[in-house]
């Protein structure tokens, strides 16, 4: 017989699965070609043609880009990044990320339409903030009356860019004159955003020992189903590739998304959902 | 305008030239500034799926929305086009409409 406690953690656990199978609906019903879900810069799920290292390169710099905009204090929403093979929409609504990939341009819309009503469809049971996932109006320029006469007659020069050397493999240049100022520039990369840099205070002497009293417990956890050694190896791999070195801790926010990540690894779905809830009472020793 | 905050500019060269709205070099440096830092940023997110040729971005955050495409044909007469809304976060997808018109 379970207890109280043990139901609610197995329904946190299947709300979890509940949001990636809803997404996959989404995703079906919109004919998206991929989705991506981010939990405090945790990979949650990918349902993309993409492959193990493009998808882990994706959240890497998609949390790259959330950061730039929280680290200028103006937090981002949306974003809508389009290229001339496919397209992206990122919804930031803290602490999730959700990226929709979809072909055609003039989708965009009505992807965007579909994102918004997702999140507010889960906003409660994700605890997403309600402003956060609240529509965005449209802007209208015909409501604007625009008076060009205003307008004087200055430009502004902007700073030389680098232009970035095309891939290797890319073909040849098309007979279409490609602007020479809207090419791609290098801008001095954001440091990845997962690991907060750590301070020299105590706190952080503090958060690492609380980010190493974790990864032991999550440890255990793991080592139920495989070896000790292959537990901490897939621990280990799984920091490297969100470019999280062994010196440094993840934040408490990021324990569950960190484990719920390495939990659905396991490919027995009753083992499975009893790790998830052995999780949730193991992340709660240290959100309490 | 009527409405003060939202300015459109065209790049033409290595130069940003405004086209309605606020167009003092102020809003057409931090037009230029953040463009620049999204696009960049852009291409990076490009580049991990495969897609190294960016053609639009729009966003919007805390301090506003932002949007700008490049030009697709050598028709068009700049090389880039862009809208920028302050404090007022839109649609990315009517801030990028906004880039066509």
């Amino acid at each position: 017989m379970m207890s109280e406690a043990e139901v609610q953690k197995e329904g946190e656990a299947s709300s979890y699965n509940a949001l990636i199978k809803a997404l996959q609906m989404v995703k079906r019903l919109k004919r998206l070609e991929g989705t991506v879900l981010i939990h405090e810069g945790i990979l949650m799920s990918a349902d993309t043609l993409l492959n193990e290292r493009q998808v882990k390169e994706f959240v890497r710099e998609v949390n790259a880009l959330v950061a730039q905009y929280r680290n200028g204090s103006r937090p981002l929403s949306r974003a809508l990044l389009g290229f001339d093979g496919g397209n992206v929409m990122i919804f930031h609504a803290a602490p999730f990320t959700m990226c929709l990939l979809f072909g055609n341009l003039e989708d965009a819309e009505s992807v965007e339409k579909a994102g918004e009503e997702f999140l507010k469809k889960w906003a409660s049971s994700l605890r997403l903030d309600s402003t956060a996932v609240s529509p965005l109006d449209d802007l209208d320029l015909q409501d604007d009356s625009t008076d060009v006469s205003e307008v004087p007659d200055e430009t502004i020069k902007i700073q030389p860019v680098v232009k970035i050397d095309p891939e290797p493999e890319a073909a040849p240049a098309p007979a279409v004159v490609q602007p020479t100022a809207a090419q791609p520039t290098v801008v001095p990369a954001a440091p990845a955003p997962v690991p907060e840099p750590a301070a020299e205070a105590p706190a952080a002497v503090d958060a690492e020992k609380v980010w190493k009293a974790f990864r032991e417990k999550t440890e255990n956890l793991l080592s139920k189903v495989l070896g000790r050694a292959q537990a901490k190896k897939m621990i280990s791999r799984e920091l490297q590739s969100m470019g999280v070195g062994e010196e440094e801790a993840l934040r408490v926010p990021q324990f569950r998304p960190f484990g719920t990540h390495l939990v659905s690894k396991v490919k027995d779905r009753t083992t499975r959902k009893q790790l998830e809830a052995e999780l949730l009472s193991i992340v709660d020793q240290f959100t309490k | 305008m009527t409405n003060r905050k939202v300015s459109l500019f065209e790049v033409k060269g290595d130069r940003v030239v405004g086209t309605a709205g606020d167009s003092s070099e102020e809003t057409r440096s931090r037009f230029a500034r953040e463009a620049e830092g999204l696009q960049a940023r852009a291409y990076q997110v490009g580049l991990a799926i495969g897609m190294s040729s960016l053609s639009c971005s729009a966003v919007a955050c805390g301090s506003g929305s932002l949007a700008f495409r490049f030009a697709r044909t050598s028709a068009e007469e700049f090389d880039a086009r862009g809208v920028l809304v302050d404090e007022e976060q839109f649609s990315v997808s009517s801030l990028h409409k906004a880039t066509e018109s």
